[in-house]
């Protein structure tokens, strides 16, 4: 299928700082339906960012709209998907057993299901590459790591529950014949480093908050995919050779302003 | 041996319940016991002591139909408890009753052994195994726990897996030999029919005829 250019996007999980950054980025081109457990009100009355510099969400402008939305409950989910020529699914939650499962495995399967029901096409699926999980399998002693590499998430509840709904999503893109881009994120810092000192050092998954929504507008225009689940990891290219390859520029056309070179170079007179 | 076994209502973990050799001392809760199987604290105290988990996921059959949502959140979670706990209290060995289901959606020319990527529908109650097997995956790839997982036809079909076979599969897997330094994800497909061949099981197990 052709990109989707312009029309309806639905994000879920638009409360969070990566659904923050896609309606940014998204809302010159689409109308959007952001969605969320929580009411934007609520969120921005609390003023909690998820860490330091993080985004918090904006209160949408008309035409687009904040609905209460949770994902585990799927008539919820089919009810905002319902005139939507694409899915975003950002929704996460990390640290309690329930609701990982309930979000991130569930969650997953109940968009996809709605996606399937409703005729869409288009869905951006995300979730974390851990990197550093504390055994030999999780890729951290190699180099080159493609982003396609499966992900070996280990007994970690997060990132094991986003694997698992990972997985569902890609069964129903290939038995659906859906395109979904699949963007795996590890670590996101402000543009800015304020005050962190040169050649300080930054992880070798790295992405600017403010650079982060672009990837999802890029990845409902772009044309065809090579498969039904394009795995991409969302970093900006960085010299360590551990992972990122670069694909997401590749494939997506996309440039992050903000590269952290100061980071990883000395200062110079 | 000491071994938690799951599947209440299941027919083959009854089965094995009924007809397990000597040697095995068994911790089967019945149904009116009514385990959560989802409680951390439960499935603690179940665990604790045991030698081996024999699971047969889900762990128990509800009385009425979960949704669909439910079920892999029910499938997953109570898989998820079960490793949680058996990797802190020290078991060293889980099998995984699971299913040849998953890989009914490939064409029957192929001939579908144990290397084969599973292929479950987008269907919670197909995709359900497939994540269980997922789960107990990534716990024996972190380490310290073993995870044998066979692969069972319908029980006692033509083409399925007959009870013989399931329960004698069972037992070897409990009894098999484990490298420390080797692998700790073993799959084993324990099917009696002709639609997929046993080799692996037929020779580690020494199960049914040779074709």
């Amino acid at each position: 299928m052709a990109g989707v250019l312009s029309g309806n996007v639905c994000v879920y999980g638009a409360g969070g700082p990566v659904g923050a950054m896609v309606a940014r980025a998204l809302q010159d081109d689409y109308t959007l339906r952001l969605t969320d457990l929580h009411d934007v009100d609520d969120i921005l009355a609390q003023n909690k960012p998820q860490s330091k510099g993080a985004p918090l969400p904006e209160k949408p402008v008309s035409p687009n709209e904040w609905q209460c939305v949770d994902v585990s409950d799927y008539e919820q989910v089919r009810a905002a998907a319902e005139g939507m020529d694409a899915l975003i699914n950002v929704s996460v939650l990390r640290h309690d057993v329930v609701p990982a499962f309930r979000v991130n495995l569930v969650g997953a399967y109940n968009v996809m299901k709605a996606a399937v029901e409703c005729g869409i096409k288009r869905i951006i699926h995300t979730g974390p590459r851990h990197t550093r999980l504390g055994f030999e399998g999780d890729y951290w002693p190699d180099f080159d790591v493609p982003d396609e590499a499966p992900l070996h998430p280990g007994s970690d509840l997060y990132a094991l529950t986003k694997h698992l709904g990972g997985q569902v999503v890609r069964v129903f893109a290939e038995e659906h014949d859906l395109e979904v881009l699949c963007f795996l994120f590890t670590g996101f810092r402000p543009g800015d480093p304020g005050p962190s000192a040169d050649g300080s050092g930054v992880g070798p998954l790295t992405v600017a908050w403010e650079d982060t929504g672009d990837p999802f507008r890029l990845g409902l225009q772009v044309d065809k995919l090579s498969c039904n689940y394009e795995v991409f990891d969302i970093t900006v290219d960085l010299p360590h050779r551990k992972f990122g390859t670069g694909k997401a520029q590749r494939l997506l056309g996309w440039q992050p302003q903000y590269t952290f070179e100061r980071h990883y170079r000395r200062k110079t007179d | 041996m000491e071994i938690l076994v799951t599947g209440t209502g299941q027919p083959l973990a009854e089965g094995f319940a009924s007809s397990c050799s000597e040697g095995y001392s068994l911790r089967f809760p019945p149904r009116d016991q009514g385990v959560d199987w989802c409680d951390v604290e439960t499935v603690n105290d179940l665990v604790a002591g045991v030698d081996a988990i024999l699971h047969f996921a889900p762990p128990s059959v509800p009385d009425k139909g979960l949704e669909e949502g439910d079920l892999l959140d029910f499938a997953t979670r109570s898989t998820y408890v079960l490793m949680q706990a058996g990797s802190e209290a020290g078991v060293g060995r889980i099998v995984l009753a699971s299913t040849m289901a998953m890989f009914e959606n490939y064409s029957p020319d192929y001939v579908i052994d144990e290397i084969w990527q599973p292929k479950p529908s987008a269907e919670a109650a197909s995709l359900a195994p497939f994540l269980v097997e997922m789960t107990c995956r990534e716990f024996a790839r972190q380490g310290g726990i073993a995870v044998i997982c066979l692969r069972f036809g319908d029980l006692d079909k033509a083409e399925g897996t007959t009870e013989t076979d399931a329960l004698a599969a069972l037992d070897g897997a409990l009894k098999m030999e484990l490298d420390p330094l080797g692998y700790r994800w073993h799959v084993f497909h324990v099917y009696s029919g002709k639609r997929f061949p046993m080799r692996a099981a037929r020779q580690k197990f020494g199960l049914g005829e040779i074709a």
